[in-house]
């Protein structure tokens, strides 16, 4: 019986998922300690199998009536499949020290769903792994078990859900419209209402603001190498999924601006750790989605460059951060500080990370943002491009005081009484881990032609000009010299004493005082609809129809069965009578029944 | 009626309905527990493979098979009459695999009045394979009404704590039901001039008479699912009843209302059903918003599972009225899994009552460190239960859904949110229970073979309908297709809607920007 048709087109193919999802599925079954050297297969496979894969449509899959192309390579998913497969090992690296399973089974899956979606050839396949991803992803964060992750993980899955339910809702919709479950480009650059719900479905999972807050919320509080799973694979696909489906939409431009700006400030205000680099996150993210939007190929180039090197640098600061909470327990800025001595391998790998972070030429953060920037200097709608500019310059200035100045100063630099103790070495796995993510960064950075080679076509703008040069040096220092003068402002608790800078600290307490409060209050706002709207309003109608249902259809049904019950006793009691009574009773009863119909 | 009688030399629906009775009646016998519980497994498992002959059914015709036919009371036209076809076919399958998985996870539940308990599992057993294979009205009406005394008993000698609410609730909702449905067996054979179904698919009816007979039919049905308003039963039985009974009632049972919609109410009054589908989808839709909000709002697990059947029979029922081939494919194979699904949930409450002695989630905390095949177990099962693509479940959802799209938006969109309750209702209580402190399982035993055994034929379908479902959609399609056919007409009607109304949608939408 022909059930399952695998049709291996354009030669042999192995699904890079494959080995993930079966290990995910034996791992707990597998006993003593040598299951975690089995770890690496599925990574070195997946870095075999993708460097060696070929352009084509692979593994078509016949289920119910659809044909589902669960291998889809082309120019836009084999550099999102090759970087994933990079990441891989890496993560696998980092975790390793790990002794639970359930978190290297959540993180199998989701790796394993990360690539399904990326190689997805049509919506349905997409839906399925979107759906893995969105599981495992919640389960990294309930495996925290620390704090209030319980919670958090509850109300991120909830988010991922609705981004699952409007992906499904869309896809149901243009199945209806276009007669077509091809994940591509919708016809005729025409946006359908569709479009809307597949659009907001990528939207939510790439923690565009004002749908950001789940992955605000849910990284810090997922374990430590949890977090670097959830920035390297969960936004990086939904990526993917804008550039394939909604490049060149104008909205994108604008939505992505809001994210980096917002993304920035939060990530200035914010203390802890793991949540600035979310936030930083957001921002960088908002960085490749107006990339996205921009209707140029050199745009997009930059957006898939940039998503590229984000990748490796955010794992490194969070691998960087992951180790410093791993070995102090802490996880606040404000109880963090003077650690560069204590933990200098950890300062070097943040330098790295930072550096990249902040687009310094020769760090791989550099040629994606250039490249964003310029094309964004030639647009004229829906904002104008000198507008558009500024805006992401000023993104970029936030995002180097937050998270390339601020975070590595206060963490390792800043000096307060208490600092915290270092407990013990830290894994040598961890080290290890983030010494090969650091050698990436530096790689890119100083050979990104190595990475265009990846990419769908040459970048001929990337090379490195005087003028390019000179901006990517004295940008990052311009924001330095603010960040000095604006640094009393950002620390935790000002001690310092009034001076001449005052004047300059007066104007930045003001511009502070005049965009935190308000920004703080949106943030909370959107914490408290979320809150209201997706938990509080939720359990308010969950209760409300039970008692519905008790007091009302129930206690119907109730009373009706109360009212048998009394007539079954007052039978049962006039027949415990003599049998002379029965009689009568019943002689009686005839009678009135015969008047009755005599009457009648 | 063209009927392929296969394998006549065996009547095989007989033997299915008369082995249990027959191989009980040894228990009358018996002497210890013990020898009773065993006896019953391998009455369970003789039954199972005794079912294997079913696999000689022909794929791809849609006529009844297995067709046996006894003149009963010639005067009447009263005929012994059974057969299955792609439909019942699947019922009395999944009827067969509950009946071992009901024997097995009342072992140590059930410790008084097991010889009776056991022939009230038997009885029942029959009764339901009668009522899915029974093509003659009134041995329909039969079986379907003798269904009742041994789920009552069931309910009343063997439940819970507040058993006899539970009993009498359901008793009086579904005779209430069963009652009325009585006149229709009366109405069609004085209208149709016969007791016998495949002659009376076979002729049309006056709408007024449809519009009376479906209604009746709808009441009793809807009841029998359950459907929102006509649900309260459900909660207290599901509950209050003992493991054998929930797995019975919950997985098979609850199918009855879906299978007489599908067998009767659909082939016999269709321009009614077309009339009232509207009515019925709001209550199918109410079920499923309904039910998945209550089954959040539960603390007990067990009254999240029927809260959760309520939601899933819901989705059964929008599929049955969508008149398309999606639907109705997706109405079937949803029947079939959630009794799997479901069936198996219900085990796995009975297996965690059995250590904790309490059914609320608090009661059954931090599983995860200390009995993880346990907790493996109802995560596998629970993430079937919420449709997680690639398990059974989501087959059925995924193609009533696009049925549902296929025939209205808004009915779809109102729908989809149902996916979003069903994982939030059954991932909260796993949650709790994996990691959920302080753990009450420190002193708790995993399960034991008799436990896990039966499961993991379970977990396995589970997983094969969920990855390779053409088996059954094979078996179906063709009596599914014919089921619909009536329908066709106003499916190309809506379908000529939809291409106009595409049109429309092409000359009024805004451009994305960029290169104009």
């Amino acid at each position: 019986m022909n059930l399952i048709a695998m049709d291996f087109v354009e030669g042999s193919f192995l699904h890079p998922a494959t080995p993930f999802v079966i290990l995910g599925v034996i791992l707990p079954f597998l006993r003593g300690r040598f299951w975690r050297w089995l770890m690496f297969i599925p990574p070195a496979m997946a870095v075999f199998l993708t460097l060696h894969a070929h352009p084509g449509i692979y593994w078509q899959v016949s289920y119910v009536g659809q044909v589902l192309v669960l291998g889809r390579v082309d120019a836009l998913s084999l550099p999102f499949i090759i970087l994933f497969a990079l990441m891989t090992p890496i993560c696998i690296l980092f975790s390793f020290h790990v002794r639970e399973k359930a978190q290297h089974v959540a993180s199998l899956f989701f790796m394993g769903a990360a690539f399904g979606s990326v190689l997805a050839g049509d919506y349905w396949t997409l839906y399925l792994f979107w759906q893995g991803m969105t599981v495992s992803s919640s389960f990294l964060i309930w495996l925290n078990r620390k704090g209030d992750a319980s919670k958090t993980g509850f109300l991120y899955m909830m988010f991922l859900l609705l981004s699952s339910v409007l992906l499904l809702a869309g896809i149901l919709l243009r199945q209806r419209i276009s007669g077509t479950f091809v994940f591509g480009p919708a016809e005729g650059k025409l946006m359908f209402h569709y479009d809307y719900f597949i659009l907001g479905a990528f939207a939510i999972n790439a923690a565009l603001v004002p749908v950001h807050a789940w992955m605000t919320q849910g990284l810090p509080k997922a374990t430590i190498p949890g977090a670097v799973l959830l920035s390297v694979f969960g936004i990086k696909t939904a990526l993917y999924a804008m550039a394939r489906c909604y490049a060149g939409l104008d909205i994108l431009i604008v939505l992505g601006a809001i994210a980096a700006v917002y993304g920035g400030f939060h990530a200035l205000f914010s203390n802890n750790i793991r949540r600035i680099i979310a936030y930083l996150l957001v921002a960088q993210t908002g960085l490749m989605v107006t990339g996205i939007g921009m209707d140029a190929q050199a745009a997009r180039e930059g957006a898939v460059f940039l998503a590229y090197a984000n990748t490796f640098y955010t794992a490194l600061l969070l691998m960087s951060m992951g180790a410093i909470i791993h070995a102090t327990g802490e996880d606040q800025l404000l109880r963090l500080g003077h650690l560069a001595g204590k933990l200098p391998f950890l300062a070097v790998s943040t330098l790295i990370g930072v550096l990249a972070l902040c687009a310094v030429p020769f760090f791989s953060g550099f040629p994606g943002i250039s490249l964003i920037l310029e094309e964004a200097l030639k647009l004229a709608a829906p904002i104008p491009g000198s507008m558009l500019v500024l805006l992401l310059g000023f993104a970029i200035l936030l995002i180097i005081m937050a998270g390339g100045l601020r975070l590595p100063y206060y963490v390792f630099l800043f000096k307060r009484s208490g600092n915290p103790i270092i407990h013990g070495n830290l894994p040598r796995n961890m080290v290890a881990a983030t010494t090969v993510t650091g050698l990436f960064c530096l790689i890119q950075g100083l050979f990104p032609e190595r990475l265009i080679r990846l990419l769908s076509y040459p970048v001929e703008t990337l090379s490195m000009t005087f003028i390019k040069l000179t901006i990517g040096v004295l940008f990052p220092a311009a924001t330095l010299m603010l960040f000095i003068f604006l640094s009393p402002l950002l620390k935790p608790k000002d001690h310092e004493p009034p001076d001449f800078e005052r004047v300059y600290q007066w104007i930045g307490r003001l511009v502070m005082m005049l965009l935190s409060k308000p920004l703080a209050w949106a943030d909370s706002a959107f914490s408290k609809i979320y809150g209201t709207v997706f938990l509080r309003a939720f359990n308010y109608m969950a209760r409300a129809s039970d008692a519905l249902d008790r007091k009302g259809i129930d206690g119907a049904v109730n009373r009706t069965a109360t009212s048998v019950m009394f007539l079954s006793r007052m039978s049962t009691k006039l027949q415990s009578r003599s049998l002379q009574d029965q009689l009568a009773r019943m002689m009686l009863l005839v009678l009135a029944v015969v008047v009755l119909i005599w009457l009648w | 009626m063209n009927s392929p009688m296969i394998d006549m030399h065996l009547p095989i629906l007989s033997s299915l309905i008369l082995l249990p009775l027959m191989g009980a009646f040894p228990t009358l016998f018996m002497k210890t527990h013990q020898t009773i519980r065993w006896w019953m497994v391998a009455l369970s498992l003789a039954e199972l493979s005794m079912g294997l002959f079913l696999f000689r059914f022909q794929t791809g015709v849609s006529d009844f098979q297995f067709v046996e036919s006894v003149p009963w009371v010639s005067g009447w036209g009263l005929q012994y009459l059974l057969g299955v076809d792609g439909i019942s076919l699947l019922m009395v399958a999944l009827t067969l695999l509950m009946f071992p998985l009901c024997v097995l996870f009342s072992w140590t539940s059930v410790k008084e009045r097991v010889r009776e308990f056991h022939l009230c599992v038997t009885f029942l057993v029959s009764a339901l394979i009668g009522v899915f294979s029974a093509l003659d009205l009134v041995l329909f009406y039969l079986f379907w009404e003798a269904i009742l005394i041994p789920a009552y008993l069931l309910i009343s000698l063997w439940g819970g704590t507040q058993r006899d609410g539970a009993a009498l609730k359901f008793i009086l909702y579904t005779l209430a039901g069963s009652a009325l449905l009585l006149v229709v067996v009366i109405a069609f054979r004085v209208e149709g001039g016969s007791f016998a179904i495949p002659a009376l698919m076979s002729r049309a009816f006056k709408l007024e008479f449809q519009y009376w007979m479906f209604l009746i039919m709808a009441f009793a049905f809807a009841v029998k699912v359950p459907l929102f308003p006509f649900h309260t039963w459900l909660p207290a039985a599901y509950t209050e009843a003992p493991i054998a009974g929930s797995i019975l009632l919950s997985a098979v049972m609850a199918k009855m209302g879906a299978y007489g919609f599908l067998r009767l109410a659909l082939p016999l009054t269709p321009d009614a059903a077309r009339l009232f589908a509207p009515l019925i989808i709001a209550m199918a839709v109410c079920s499923i918003i309904y039910g998945g909000l209550l089954a959040f709002a539960q603390s007990k697990l067990k009254g999240i599972i029927a809260y959760s059947s309520l939601g899933h029979m819901g989705f059964v029922v929008l599929g049955i009225f969508l008149f398309n081939l999606n639907g109705a494919q997706g109405a079937l194979i949803q029947m079939f899994n959630h009794g799997i699904t479901t069936g198996s949930l219900f085990a796995m409450a009975g297996v965690l009552y059995s250590r904790s002695g309490r059914h609320e989630i608090s009661g059954n905390l931090g599983l995860g460190k200390f009995v993880p095949v346990m907790l493996g177990f109802w995560g596998f099962f629970a993430f079937a239960g919420f449709a997680f693509p690639g398990m059974n479940n989501f087959v059925g959802e995924f193609l009533i859904l696009a049925g549902t799209f296929e025939r209205n938006l808004w009915v779809g969109a109102v729908a989809v949110p149902g996916a979003l309750l069903a994982a939030a209702y059954m991932l909260r209580p796993t949650q709790r229970m994996t990691w959920g402190e302080p753990s009450t399982a420190k002193t708790w035993r995993d399960m034991t073979v008799r436990e896990w055994v039966p499961l993991v034929p379970m977990a396995f379908l589970v997983l094969y309908l969920g990855l390779a479902p053409g088996l059954c959609l094979k078996i179906m399609n063709p009596t599914l297709k014919q089921l619909i056919a009536p329908f066709e007409s106003q499916r190309a009607e809506k379908a000529l809607l939809t291409s106009s109304e595409r049109e429309v949608s092409l000359h009024g939408r805004p451009h994305r920007g960029g290169e104009q």
